[in-house]
């Protein structure tokens, strides 16, 4: 047979044109797993270049992340906790750490970012970093988020570190992104919407509660409002939003916001939503009773008590044992006494026992009255996770 | 006769095989889907609103431990070293013969107290109930209870003490990611129709651990069961679960680590005690729950390794463990029959239940019979060797391509390790795994299937855990 030499392209042609007519001839089936064997040997190859190129890529990466960490992680501490510092000491401090490159500070703003996300993560119990905003526009980070926000790169990332961070960027570049088609990236922006807007920052606020109330997004509003209360930053009316919410998860959880952030006046309207017809209403504005201790409103919550059901029964024996006061004893003494419930008689008795040193006398007497067996190993169960509690205490 | 037989069973068997394959393929994109939405969001930014937030959610972590005396001290100390605001540990001595519950008075300082529990849902009789007097495991609790022969009668106990309104079923021998609950906890927030949420697992063998139960090095097993496992594991949780969870079709939530949501689980009357896959049973029951009340429901799939796990090392437990798992599918089609098909039930009728009869109940018959076919054909010289060897190769090829999907998705994912050694020696598993694992899977679950017909009598039996190098 004469020899053929093939050059160039016509190799490649030659050998897919091997490859095609392999199977010529055979049945169906066998074409069929004939090109199931060849894509997944194209897909292997694929495969394994793409794993190489990221683990090379990702080790550089985590490399150069290592690097900026080591050097700039201290300082970043080191200025977040401190009260106040001006911004040529920050840049004084921050080039001292870039021994190498004079525009470093600049060109490293994507690396810190993790930096300023993990001190965050670890100083959770500050509401807010004093320094955090100075920090953002001299490092480059600050610039770095509007860069992305204005070409639209890596938006939704961003935007929680953003959201996280509490950083103030200017209110014009959120614009294309708080009617983003994209449900998260628009809530997001939203969210950041109230930490950088100036005229009117909870402009979306009730839209978008009316429609979202899942625990995930009260926990962000919650997270932006202590950070807004922190800086004195104006809150919005939750008793206002509360009476004009149709939704009635959103209007239970602004009830507890009240408890939490609210005014003063408005805490005293807290009493108006104790007879509302929604029953998570009530049980909100219960809970906030028991967080803004309100002597007067104890009373009240007596009264409504034996028209209750019995979660919000439990709720209102809760709220009357934050005050500790001997006044209550004999209310929870009743409770016990008188609920069909299991459930509210430990709670009854629970606060009982750790109201005051008469409650836990009134406990005593009824735990020598109780022939019931059920309810006497209940009160053993009190008695002792009581005493393991002052165990703990003493440790 | 025959060769007529033999010709529609080959092809009745190629349109079988190509239609898995196709499953896979879309399998593989709804699960990158499922991916993406999960990897959105910054695990930083979700920890910082849990960790702040008075809204935090209780969560109780619910472990049945039998005969564990090895490792029960520091599973414990795995599942008490999480890192969540808001939970706590049952720990349920299910009437261990060792010195299970010995080891943990001792390590954790426990008294008895009384317990006045009521039985929400059926388990054996409580014996005590014990807490620690040390603060530093204060959020312990363990159940000492009569054996109920089954793990499903141990976390009803666990269920029974349960106060938070989702808990977490796993097993005293597992150890968890310290961020698991973060993890598992997040589709909740997001959705509050989640009944059910699914964590990655992946098995423990290799690894080293220090005495508070944390793991020092993340390294596969030497062995070759658990390293076959660890890549079933893999498959099964990152393609085939993701792939399901989008399509809100889970088929199974694992017993090994699952978050549940209390009040349904309590509502669908708990785990069933008499089951041999008791956390299928359990989800389809929810599920069923769901559907017959007309509730919103969704069960997710997470991509995060969230729970490790002490495989079977020898044959002899892995015989065991998949036995009872063929028989626990088998029982749970033939338990939840009236489901199939029944749009009532949603995809759990019309997509998960067909799924499984067809592709998990029928497959090891048809692999049987298939071995059995192609012995009579060299016997008999009616093979065409020209189609055996590309059929073979194409199915092989696809298996290692799968294999090596998966490895490079767990990469992505954050990787379950630190060495790109490890996952060389994943992927040599992977291409060894049709040969040397995949035909004894196959035959324990016919084994399984023969036990449940000819009503063998079932013994749940103990696996002895090694524990974890330290």
């Amino acid at each position: 047979m004469e020899d053929i030499r093939f050059y160039g392209w016509d190799t490649l042609r030659y050998y897919w044109f091997v490859m095609q007519n392999h199977f010529v001839g055979w049945s169906w089936q066998i074409s069929v797993a004939y090109t199931i064997v060849c894509c997944c040997i194209i897909a292997l190859l694929i495969l394994g270049l793409v794993f190489s190129f990221r683990v090379y890529r990702r080790n550089r990466h985590l490399k150069h992340q290592a690097r900026v960490d080591e050097k700039y992680s201290d300082t970043f501490r080191q200025i977040l906790m401190s009260d106040t510092m001006s911004a040529s000491s920050m840049l004084e401090l921050l080039k001292r750490c870039d021994n190498e490159d004079e525009d470093g500070v600049k060109e490293e703003a994507e690396y810190f970012i993790p930096i300023l996300v993990s001190i965050r993560t670890d100083l959770t119990e500050l509401a807010y970093f004093p320094n955090l905003q100075m920090l953002a526009t001299v490092s480059g980070v600050r610039e770095y988020c509007e860069k992305s926000l204005l070409e639209n790169h890596d938006v939704f990332n961003t935007l929680q570190m953003m959201a996280m961070l509490q950083l103030v960027v200017s209110e014009g570049r959120l614009a294309n992104y708080v009617n983003h088609r994209d449900y998260d990236t628009r809530l997001m922006a939203r969210l950041c919407f109230i930490v950088c807007g100036i005229n009117d920052p909870y402009k979306f606020l009730m839209d978008d509660i009316e429609e979202n109330s899942s625990s995930m997004y009260t926990m962000m509003l919650h997270y932006i409002f202590a950070w807004m209360k922190a800086q004195n930053k104006k809150m919005p009316n939750f008793i206002t939003l509360a009476n004009n919410l149709k939704n009635q998860d959103a209007a239970s959880f602004m009830i507890n916001e009240v408890g939490y952030f609210g005014t003063d006046e408005e805490k005293s309207e807290i009493p108006t939503f104790l007879t509302s017809k929604s029953y998570k209403c009530r049980e909100s504005a219960i809970k906030s009773v028991h967080l803004v201790n309100s002597e007067a409103t104890y009373d009240r919550l007596m009264k409504m008590y034996p028209e209750q059901i019995e979660e919000t029964k439990r709720e209102i024996i809760k709220a009357l044992s934050v005050p500790k006061n001997n006044k209550y004893n004999e209310f929870f003494k009743e409770a016990y006494e008188n609920s069909p419930s299991k459930d509210t008689k430990e709670i009854a008795l629970k606060c009982l026992y750790d109201n005051n040193k008469e409650g836990r006398y009134q406990f005593v007497l009824l735990q020598q009255k109780t022939t019931d067996p059920e309810l006497a190993t209940l009160m053993q169960k009190i008695d002792s996770i009581g005493a393991l509690q002052m165990i703990y205490e003493l440790h | 006769m025959i060769n007529a037989f033999l010709y529609v069973y080959g092809n009745l068997v190629f349109f079988y095989s190509m239609s898995l394959i196709i499953t896979y393929v879309i399998l593989i994109i709804m699960a990158d889907q499922q991916a993406k939405k999960n990897q959105k969001w910054g695990k930083k930014y979700i920890r910082s609103m849990i960790d702040t937030s008075p809204y935090t959610l209780g969560v109780s972590i619910v472990a049945g431990a039998y005969n564990e005396e090895n490792t029960i001290v520091d599973n414990v100390n795995s599942l008490l070293s999480q890192d969540y605001p808001n939970f706590d540990v049952v720990i349920v001595n299910d009437g261990s013969k060792d010195k299970t519950l010995e080891k943990m008075i001792e390590a954790f300082e426990l008294v008895e107290i009384p317990y006045d529990y009521v039985y929400k849902v059926h388990c054996q009789p409580f014996k005590r109930l014990f807490k620690s007097l040390n603060p530093k495991f204060n959020k312990l609790t363990v159940v000492d209870k009569v054996n109920g022969g089954t793990k499903a009668d141990a976390i009803n106990g666990g269920l029974n003490v349960v106060t938070n309104p989702f808990f977490i079923n796993t097993d005293a021998d597992c150890l968890l990611a310290k961020d698991a609950i973060y993890e598992c906890i997040f589709p909740v927030l997001q959705d509050e129709r989640v009944i059910a949420v699914s964590g990655t697992m992946s098995i423990s063998n290799g690894f080293t651990v220090n005495d508070k139960g944390e793991v020092l090095e993340f390294r596969p097993s030497s062995k070759p069961f658990p390293l076959f496992q660890d890549l079933e594991y893999k498959r099964s949780f990152l393609i085939g679960k993701m792939g399901w969870s989008n399509l809100n079709a889970m088929p199974n939530v694992s017993g090994g680590y699952g978050l549940f949501n209390t009040e349904v689980v309590v509502a669908a009357g708990g785990y069933s005690y008499d089951s041999f896959a008791e956390d299928m049973d359990m989800l389809w029951r929810m599920i069923g729950y769901c559907c017959d009340f007309n509730k919103e429901y969704r069960v997710v799939q997470i991509p995060h390794t969230c729970c490790w796990t002490e495989g079977p090392a020898t044959l002899k437990t892995l015989n065991r463990q998949r036995t009872r798992w063929g028989r626990g599918l088998i029982q749970l089609i033939d338990k939840h029959k009236k489901m199939a098909f029944q749009p009532h039930y949603r995809q759990l009728g019309m997509i998960t239940f067909p799924y499984e009869i067809i592709f998990e109940f029928i497959a090891p018959i048809i692999e049987a019979l298939g071995v059995i076919s192609l012995v009579y054909l060299i016997f008999t010289g009616g093979i065409n060797w020209g189609s055996f060897w590309i059929m073979l190769c194409a199915i092989y090829l696809f298996s290692v391509m799968l294999s090596m999907l998966i490895i490079f998705y767990d990469y992505i994912q954050g990787g379950s390790y630190n060495h790109v050694k490890s996952y060389l020696k994943l992927l040599v598993a992977g291409c060894l795994e049709p040969f040397m694992y995949h035909p004894l899977i196959t035959f324990f679950s016919l084994k399984g299937y023969g036990n449940y017909i000819f009503r063998t009598r079932a013994v749940w039996g103990d696996m002895q855990h090694k524990g974890h190098k330290k």
